[in-house]
């Protein structure tokens, strides 16, 4: 199947823009960097449910370019749980 | 005015300190649509003054696409440009910067971030390296396609008819927004990029009172 081209999909970039946001709603002092308590509406389920769990949180702070985005795109559904287990040690 | 708006709320957190502002969000329409779906699932309302207005950047007269939706050259405009630039055509940069310089308005102020071009000084800076590599390998739908040259910001924004008013390099961003109270850094912006704030040079003071 032919990849839809940049204008027929909807920005992947701006979803990690999100993202960004929804991290940092949590981590933050809200004060300070306004609160944007919308940003995780935007989000795939996978993210919503991946940024509750702190561990994940600093990672994706830590390694902001290339390691979320290996996490968030490549982890697969089956592995899931093994990398949860892992995370949470 | 936000162009390549994406997932931006502060139309809707700021409802009640906006509620006289007109804001267009600007963006393709499938990013929008996806929006207005997650706006709705969240039982957030857009409100009255926000008006979204699908475009896509590379192929579309912004200037017809936006007098069409209603918006006025002669009201004082903030253009926020974020996170768009580097994946549009130079000319359609132009074009964008060309609509603005044209705003009527004395007080219109652009504000949009770029990327430096890639040099071997600055290959090496903070993040570089790894936010290209992940931009060829991730997302290689959204391509990078614009940059300005580093100390070129004001010549480029003169000869498109605006004039700067600031420019951040990274580190000056970083000092500026993400400085704890105890002096640390908060994060680290990828070495590339800049802020910029812009305004049109216009000839004589024109409000809208001089309609």
């Amino acid at each position: 199947m032919a990849k839809k081209g940049v204008d027929k999909k909807h920005s992947e970039t701006a979803i990690f823009g999100a993202l960004h946001r929804a991290i940092a709603n949590k981590e933050f002092n809200n004060e300070r960097f306004g609160p944007d308590f919308l940003a995780e509406y935007f989000l795939p389920a996978h993210f919503k449910f991946f940024i509750r769990f702190k561990k994940i949180r600093a990672n994706v702070k830590k390694n902001l370019t290339s390691l979320y985005q290996d996490y968030m795109n490549t982890l697969l559904p089956e592995q899931l749980i093994l990398t949860l287990f892992l995370l949470m040690r | 005015m936000l162009y390549g708006a994406g997932y931006d709320s502060r139309a809707y957190r700021f409802s009640k300190l906006c509620s006289a502002t007109k804001i267009f969000e600007l963006d393709i329409a499938t990013t929008q649509h996806r929006n207005k779906k997650c706006l709705r699932k969240a039982k957030v309302e857009i409100p009255k003054n926000v008006t979204l207005v699908p475009i896509n950047f590379n192929k579309e007269s912004l200037k017809d696409v936006l007098e069409k939706a209603g918006f006025d050259h002669y009201k004082k405009t903030l253009f926020l440009w974020e996170g768009v630039t580097y994946y549009l055509h130079p000319e359609s940069v132009d074009v964008t910067l060309d609509f603005v310089s044209q705003s009527k308005h004395y007080e219109t102020i652009i504000v949009f971030d770029y990327m430096t071009s890639k040099s071997e000084e600055n290959n090496n800076y903070y993040g570089v390296k790894e936010f290209l590599k992940t931009m060829k390998n991730q997302h290689s739908g959204e391509k990078l396609m614009f940059v300005i040259e580093e100390d070129k910001i004001g010549s480029y924004l003169e000869q498109r008819g605006l004039k700067m008013i600031d420019n951040l390099n990274n580190v000056e961003i970083e000092k500026t927004f993400l400085l704890n109270e105890n002096g640390t850094l908060i994060g680290k912006i990828t070495g590339h990029f800049r802020f910029v704030m812009a305004s049109p040079k216009l000839e004589k003071l024109v409000s809208e009172n001089d309609r």
